[in-house]
């Protein structure tokens, strides 16, 4: 397995995650706006501090493991971090809020 | 006292993030319960993605001197635990603040629906709650 594959599975289960809370919670275009504004600055917030915290060697990649694309230091396949945190926390948030305690 | 960097580089925003929690209730100052038990969940699938990622050997810690050297586990420092920690609350904080900006309102989670009444209320209760 690459860090791709271990990736891959995380986000299939926020993919997962999110499109059962959509259907369970019936959550809004304007709740997916607001969800996908929100990932998109964790991506952008990533590539930045992501490429910092490896600068300052805070730690390493074993480069045969990674598929050797770069967003400045980032690796892409680090940009699956926020992207699992933005779709995945607040889907969870979604389906622990009982629709009738939905102001 | 470099070792505390890392650490502290996370710890302040965190706090940061807070006092914006605290004053426009977004995430535990709006619904502690739930907001804890997101939180944790994300904390526990991102570490287990650490673990894993470790144990495969598509990273390891580096030898910046801006960490405690404290591990959690092989590979592991504590600060990881940190910045998982931080990167679960600025996500409910980033959502909850982009839904204020929208007009969606921090606490409209599923619909449109007009707030219930005494809502308000029950929050204020709350929040004397948690102090």
């Amino acid at each position: 397995m690459s860090y791709l594959g271990l990736a891959t599975v995380f986000v299939g289960i926020a993919v997962a995650v999110s499109a059962w809370a959509t259907v369970r919670r019936g959550l809004t275009i304007r709740w997916w706006a607001t969800t996908a504004l929100t990932t998109a600055i964790l991506l952008g917030l990533t590539v930045v501090f992501d490429s910092l915290m490896i600068a300052a060697d805070l730690f390493r990649f074993d480069e045969a493991s990674l598929l050797g694309v770069r967003l400045w230091r980032a690796p892409l396949e680090d940009l699956a971090w926020p992207l699992v945190a933005g779709l995945l926390l607040p889907s969870l948030r979604a389906l622990l809020t009982r629709p009738t305690e939905a102001p | 006292m470099t070792g505390l960097a890392y650490g502290a580089a996370i710890l302040v925003p965190t706090a940061c993030m807070a006092l914006l929690d605290a004053r426009f209730h977004l995430v535990l100052w709006r619904d502690p319960r739930r907001s804890l038990a997101v939180l944790g969940v994300g904390i526990l699938l991102f570490l287990a993605w650490d673990v894993v990622a470790i144990s495969q050997g598509f990273y390891h810690r580096g030898a910046s001197e801006a960490m405690t050297g404290l591990l959690l586990a092989p590979e592991l420092p504590v600060e990881e635990l940190l910045f998982i920690t931080f990167l679960c609350y600025v996500t409910l904080v980033l959502h909850g603040l982009v839904a204020m900006a929208s007009g969606l309102g921090p606490a409209s989670e599923t619909s449109d629906r007009p707030r219930r009444p005494g809502r308000e209320l029950q929050a204020g209760r709350e929040r004397e709650g948690a102090r």
